[in-house]
């Protein structure tokens, strides 16, 4: 019987709302890795490479 | 500040140091009192005395390992990972050591506190509320450090490693603020703010966001950092590992709620839990792609390389775990898998195999480096991975077989219709074999660990004296935007012009301030949309008439069934199926736990379900069962509890704890609450005296045994009173 209530309450408005976000977000993201350039990705793969390199 | 001059860093690696040694020390102590626990559940006999019982040292397993454990090493690592990747010195030495030695401390005071039956219950929040406020005094202490270490750093581009390590703390202080609140009922004992379903709710959130982003996230850092690292090349695609991230952030903390399938939690959130939870199978796999590409090339140095192996091994098990949680995230998967050891044996895949792995990786590749000297034994360090290996695989073989045979046994049913085990206990006794395979698996992932603390002593006795920091030379920062408000307006608007033109792409990691922001908008909107609903339905959670708060002495005997840690064993939650049913009688209604604080629903079943126990057996029985279980149950596995039948009862504090429960909206009245010592010694009186007439030993009445007792009895009868009761109802229909 909760169960029936919470269906009915129009609770799952609120899962499409975290749906949307979360592609939103996601689109987001990905328009943003497509618009780095292979430069920009490798620079910084290589940051944890060059820590030591710089040692006297 | 256009030129490139180099400027000298020196990092701290001191600090590192501490928390490997501590890593290491908890470790050995978190997987030691494991071992017990496998011994306990095999042979009853090893619970010895009041303090060391199953129910108490399980949480003290789990917050060592967790907590002490994963902790330390993550503090390791970004301790060390972090001022090479931001290229400065952390913030503040003052804040590294406060960080350590209170982090250290909060851990001694669990291992004190736990086996004194001083919990809260919650799984992996159990410590009680003083801990819980220097945890969250610790966390800041680090989170300041951290993020002002940020603040100066000299290299623009915030690597992944550093954008999971901001999920991590971000995410860590929500959760653990949030799942304790409590209001304290004297120094070492609270009740949660929530109740029955809503704190089943916020503690799944919790529990699986602990697993998220203390177990998950952190370690993501670790590995895009150490691995590059120990295979000597960038990592496989940085664009992948971006990606990765921001959908890992998004999507897990959506996916708890499927702790709760078919119990009193509405449909529509354990179906998010579920959807979520197999989305998140596709980021998880792109961190495991991701990781096991990086070594591309490099596959032959894994033949003598420890390192590289307890990498390769470590990713591999995340790939497992995180194939296999999704899989039991799945509703008809999870009605088989809840309650048994098949959720043992996936944790411990994860923890013993993705946790464990990578950080003792990460060690071996940290003590030459921290300690400026040759590892002591390579062969011993291959050694620890070899039988480490072969403990996980024994461990979880078992454990896999066990819970499968059990959740089968449980739904059988013979051609008469009947339950085919109708004695719960004919399950328990398969298992026992499997539980012996456990205590083998687990003494050689043991063995392995101590076999990596002595190569640690070893090489930590044969480093050079004197151990200088690590010192470099780095490139100042000539993109730090200069922007000043100056009385000039035309020197503002250049220097922020200036500012912006340093590329859009990049502005996102030029601003951890924005980061850590939608990071926090991440974690938020999934947490709001599965919390607020339930709490705004509040009301509508249906009150069964029935259903009324526990007497005085119920409620202390309640407290005992906390302290001993009962609900490591039982469940106290039937599910709607026709085998739970069949056994333990009507599902549990989410009515019936409005003033369950804090809900008591369980997550494994060692023993039976007790959510129906109330009445199904003589006092006499309880106290016998007590005392020692294999006396009315010759193959049990229960400890036994003969000191809860010499313990005094202590109700000096019952009048307090009624009057919090009625300040979190429990109706005791004024005079309930006055009379509450009075009350449960006339009821405390009542039981022995039935005790003594069913044949039992007498002077029980001011023991504690009757309070348990008290409660047991009282377990999931309020809704049968509505049957004789006209004025009852369930209500919502
Ligand atoms: C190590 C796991 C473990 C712990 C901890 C544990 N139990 Fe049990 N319990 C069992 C097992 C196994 C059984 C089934 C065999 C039996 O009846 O003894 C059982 C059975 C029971 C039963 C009988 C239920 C029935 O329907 O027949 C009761 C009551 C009970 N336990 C109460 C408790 C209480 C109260 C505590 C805490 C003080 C506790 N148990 C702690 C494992 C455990």
């Amino acid at each position: 019987m909760f169960r029936e209530l919470m269906q009915t309450a129009g609770l799952q408005m609120w899962a499409e709302i975290g749906l949307v976000a979360f592609c939103v977000a996601f689109g987001a993201v990905v328009a943003y890795v497509l618009h780095m350039t292979p430069k920009e990705a490798s620079d910084a793969a290589r940051i944890p490479l060059e820590d030591e390199e710089v040692t006297r | 500040m256009t030129t490139t001059s180099m400027q000298t860093v020196r990092y701290d690696d001191r600090i590192v140091r501490w928390f490997v040694c501590a890593t290491v020390l908890w470790g050995i102590v978190g997987m030691l009192v494991g071992v017990i626990l496998a011994l306990q559940m095999a042979w009853p006999a090893a619970n010895i005395g009041e303090y060391l019982t199953f129910g108490r040292l399980r949480p003290l397993h789990t917050n060592a390992v967790i907590f002490a454990f994963a902790g330390n090493a993550i503090f390791a690592a970004v301790y060390y990972s972090t001022q090479r990747l931001l290229k400065t010195r952390m913030a503040h030495g003052a804040l590294s050591w406060t960080h350590f030695w209170g982090w250290q401390a909060i851990i001694v005071s669990a291992a004190i506190t736990l086996p004194l039956g001083l919990t809260q219950s919650k799984e992996y929040a159990e410590l009680e509320w003083p801990i819980d406020i220097a945890i969250a005094v610790v966390w800041v202490v680090f989170a300041v450090n951290f993020f002002w270490t940020l603040k100066k750093r000299r290299e623009k581009h915030i690597y992944v490693a550093i954008w999971f390590y901001i999920a991590t703390i971000v995410t860590v202080a929500i959760l653990h603020i949030v799942n304790s609140l409590a209001i304290p009922a004297g120094l070492f004992k609270s009740y949660s703010v929530f109740a029955g379903s809503h704190d089943a709710l916020i503690q799944w959130w919790y529990g699986h966001n602990a697993v998220a982003f203390f177990l998950t996230t952190p370690f993501l850092g670790l590995m895009y950092y150490f691995l590059p690292k120990a295979a000597n090349r960038p990592v496989f695609s940085y664009k992948l590992s971006i990606v990765h991230f921001w959908s890992l952030v998004f999507l897990y903390i959506w996916a708890g709620p499927h702790h709760l399938h078919y119990t009193a939690l509405p449909e529509w959130a354990t179906t998010l839990g579920m959807v979520f939870s197999v989305m998140l199978w596709m980021p998880s796999w792109g961190g495991m792609i991701n990781g096991l590409f990086t070594l591309r090339g490099a596959w032959h140095k894994l033949r003598d390389d420890a390192v590289l192996k307890f990498f390769v091994v470590g990713i591999t098990f995340y790939g497992m775990s995180t194939f296999e949680g999704p899989m039991m995230s799945i509703k008809s998967v999870n009605a088989l898998s809840h309650y048994t050891d098949w959720t043992i044996a996936h944790v411990h895949s994860g923890a013993l195999g993705w946790n464990g792995f990578i950080a003792f990786g990460m060690i071996y590749w940290l003590l030459p480096k921290l300690w400026k000297t040759e590892i002591w034994s390579k062969g011993m360090a291959n050694l620890h991975f070899w039988i480490g290996t072969i403990g996980i695989l024994l461990y979880i073989v078992a454990m896999y077989s066990a819970g499968v045979t059990q959740g089968l046994m449980w739904r059988a049913f013979d051609e008469t219709g009947r339950l085919a085990y109708p004695d719960f206990v004919e399950t328990v006794v398969q298992l026992v074999p499997m539980y012996w395979v456990r205590v083998l698996g687990g003494c050689l992932y043991f063995i392995g660990v101590l076999l990596g603390g002595v190569n640690m002593v070893m090489t930590v006795l044969k480093s050079p004296g004197r151990l200088e920091d690590t010192e470099v030379q780095v490139p100042a920062p000539d993109w730090k935007p200069d922007v000043r408000i100056s009385s000039n307006i035309d020197d503002t608007l250049n220097s922020l012009e200036a500012a912006t033109k340093s590329g859009r792409h990049r502005l996102l990691e030029g601003w951890p301030l924005v980061f850590t922001v939608l990071t926090v908008a991440g974690i938020s909107i999934g947490s709001v949309v599965e919390i607020v609903p339930m709490l705004l339905v509040r009301s509508n959670v249906p009150t069964i008439r029935s259903v009324t708060p526990y007497t005085a002495l119920e409620l202390e005997g309640r407290d005992l069934y906390i302290r001993e840690g009962c609900v490591g064993c039982h469940s106290q939650m039937i599910r709607p199926f026709r085998d739970e049913i069949e056994r333990y009688g009507e599902y549990s209604k989410p009515g019936e736990g409005v003033y369950e604080h804090p809900f008591l629903w369980g997550s494994k079943r060692t023993g039976p379900d007790l959510a129906r126990l109330g009445t199904k057996y003589p006092h006499l029985w309880h106290v016998r069962h007590m005392e020692d279980p294999r006396s009315t149950t010759p193959p049990s596995l229960m400890p036994a509890y003969p000191h809860l039948l010499s313990n005094t009862l202590d109700l000096g504090s019952t009048q307090t704890k009624l009057d919090r429960m009625a300040m979190l909206g429990v109706p005791y009245s004024i005079e309930e609450i006055n009379d509450a010592e009075a009350t449960a010694r006339a009821q405390a009186n009542e039981i022995a005296d039935e005790v003594v007439a069913q044949g039992g030993p007498d002077g029980l009445a001011d023991k504690e045994i009757v309070a348990l007792v008290a409660y047991l009895q009282r377990l999931g009868t309020d809704i049968k009173k509505r049957e004789g009761g006209a004025s009852a109802d369930l209500g919502g229909q």
